[in-house]
């Protein structure tokens, strides 16, 4: 071999990037190459030995009965066995070459391990949030079957056409005024009297108690009836989560199942909703739970925004919710747009871009915009709040790749 | 003809005389040659400040095996001489602006792991830096 040869050879044997090491029985080192050294000499510290056993015993303290118990005179003896060596972690492999002399070989493999990490955390939170959607749903069926039993006995109680003992009264006052001739001899014509009209301002009475008591359950029977719709929406959210479910999504129903979950919080408010859709249908791809969340936040905040508005000065309140697609330099987009005629704002709210909650409002919902922000980036959108100074109501939109978009009568 | 008067740096009348444990050692090696340090008994790589090897001497050739005509150019502990390159000696050079401190460490010289001694150099007032190494 010609010296340039031999130089090159060494050049390249000082440049392998994964250590060789060849060693004896007894560990010790025979050959070794200068990833090898530089890898293993911080390892061993000032108190270098020759022995690799030595070096590694904190490491790999397996190697020398891995190697002892090896009966075959060649092959392989260890295959890609993880160490963490200081900071970093390595995949080692030692092989017999012959009776007496192994090659132990190691690789860094840090930022595989990382990835792998990565990864199994991603899969346990993914395990963990779907746990948490099981045990959601499930709470979300007992509540249901609870409240079914209590729309049973609100529905009883606006069946009941007429109170019994208001009846019962009804005829007792028909006999006191039959016998009102014997009853005045016997009591006095005054005492009589007062029995007759205390009996009829009774039954009066107790007719305007029970006309109360409808009138609440009929408004209990509402709110069950829309408490009832949320929970069942809510609980097909949870269930999709908890099977996985990644189809298309449809962007208008997903907005109205936003808007039927907040459906009680317009009409506590008397806010009068307005929609403007395409024809057709918009499928954006994505994750279902996941944007409702971000739908029921947008609607959720516009509702909470006419809280603080004076009483005097509100025109009647409005919100529309608007869709449309449109062509974008990043392609076809649908911009959502939550428009209110409430408080409005001058400076934007810092909650969006911030994870505190710094929202000013007394309901706070702060935490719900920053959260749909996130969601809303994640899937390779953009929110925004826009107003035109406080007073002038406030307009939040989102915009959202689209996926599909059907025409109607396209059949599908 | 008229005389000349040649000055002969008194290391280089004996070789020998310069130790590796010399106090003025940095001193020294910036005044010489790259030829001057081819007659020194210590291996010496002369860098720059960045790593990269301006002068590679005989005694270090001989250890390594490589030619100073391969090395001279080269990231010194990237390239010629990774099992230096950790945060025991090319880290120290990469962090500390002025170094000065000797080591035990292993070199792979032709594979063979050869216990020496290495002594680190590097002053603020010099463009070069050394690594000075001697086989024990």
């Amino acid at each position: 071999m010609s010296t340039r040869n031999y130089e090159q050879l060494l050049e390249f044997l000082y440049r392998v990037p994964v250590g060789l090491v060849e060693i004896d029985g007894r560990g010790e080192i025979r050959l070794m190459n200068a990833y090898a050294s530089q890898v293993l000499m911080p390892v061993s510290g000032p108190s270098w030995t020759q022995n690799l056993f030595d070096i590694l015993d904190a490491h790999a303290p397996e190697l020398p009965s891995s190697i002892a118990q090896h009966e075959s005179a060649f092959g392989t003896v260890i295959s890609n066995e993880r160490i963490k060596l200081l900071d970093d972690w390595y995949a080692l492999t030692v092989e017999r070459l012959d009776e007496d002399s192994y090659m132990v070989a190691f690789r860094n493999v840090t930022d595989e391990v990382e990835r792998e990490q990565r990864l199994q955390s991603a899969i346990t939170q993914e395990a963990e949030q779907r746990g948490r959607m099981e045990i959601a749903g499930s709470v979300l069926h007992d509540i249901g079957n609870a409240l079914g039993g209590l729309s049973t006995k609100v529905a009883r109680l606006l069946a009941e056409s007429r109170w019994r003992e208001v009846t019962e009264l009804e005829r007792l006052q028909v006999l006191v005024e039959d016998q009102r001739e014997p009853l005045a001899r016997a009591l006095g014509a005054e005492r009589q009297a007062a029995l007759s009209t205390f009996l009829a301002e009774l039954v009066a009475s107790l007719e305007g108690r029970s006309d109360e008591i409808r009138g609440t359950a009929e408004e209990m029977a509402q709110t069950l009836e829309h408490v009832s719709e949320t929970l069942s929406l809510q609980r097909q959210y949870a269930q999709e989560w908890t099977t996985g479910s990644r189809a298309p999504v449809h962007l208008m129903r997903l907005i109205e199942d936003a808007i039927a979950m907040q459906r009680s919080g317009f009409e506590k408010r008397g806010v009068t909703l307005s929609r403007s859709y395409p024809d057709g249908t918009v499928l954006v791809a994505g994750d279902r739970t996941k944007l409702v969340r971000v739908f029921v936040n947008l609607v959720k905040n516009a509702l909470e925004s006419f809280d603080e508005l004076e009483r005097s000065q509100a025109d009647p309140p409005l919100i529309h919710i608007s869709v449309e697609c449109v062509d974008t330099p990043e392609g076809r987009r649908a911009r959502v747009s939550v428009k209110d005629n409430a408080v409005g704002f001058d400076v934007a709210p810092r909650s969006l871009t911030e994870e505190e909650r710094s929202t000013e409002k007394a309901g706070g919902s702060g935490m719900g915009l920053y959260a749909a922000r996130h969601i809303v980036d994640a899937h390779e959108g953009e929110l925004s709040l826009e107003s035109d100074g406080a007073g002038q109501g406030a307009t939040a939109t989102v915009m959202l790749p689209v996926a599909r978009e059907l025409k109607t009568g396209d059949g599908s | 003809m008229g005389w000349r008067t040649t000055y002969t740096h008194p290391v280089l009348t004996d070789p020998a005389r310069l130790s590796i444990d010399d106090p003025d050692l940095g001193k020294t090696l910036d005044e010489l040659a790259a030829e001057a340090l081819d007659r020194l008994d210590v291996g010496v790589v002369r860098m720059d400040r960045a790593g990269r090897v301006t002068a590679y001497n005989t005694a270090e050739a001989e250890l390594s095996g490589l030619s100073a005509a391969g090395v001279v150019g080269q990231d010194f502990f990237v390239q010629v001489a990774p099992c230096t390159n950790n945060h025991l000696v090319a880290q120290r050079f990469r962090d500390e602006d002025e170094l000065d401190e000797s080591i035990d460490y292993v070199f792979t010289f032709r594979m063979l792991p050869v216990p020496v001694r290495l002594r680190m150099l590097k002053r603020p007032d010099s463009p070069h830096q050394y690594l000075v190494v001697q086989r024990v």
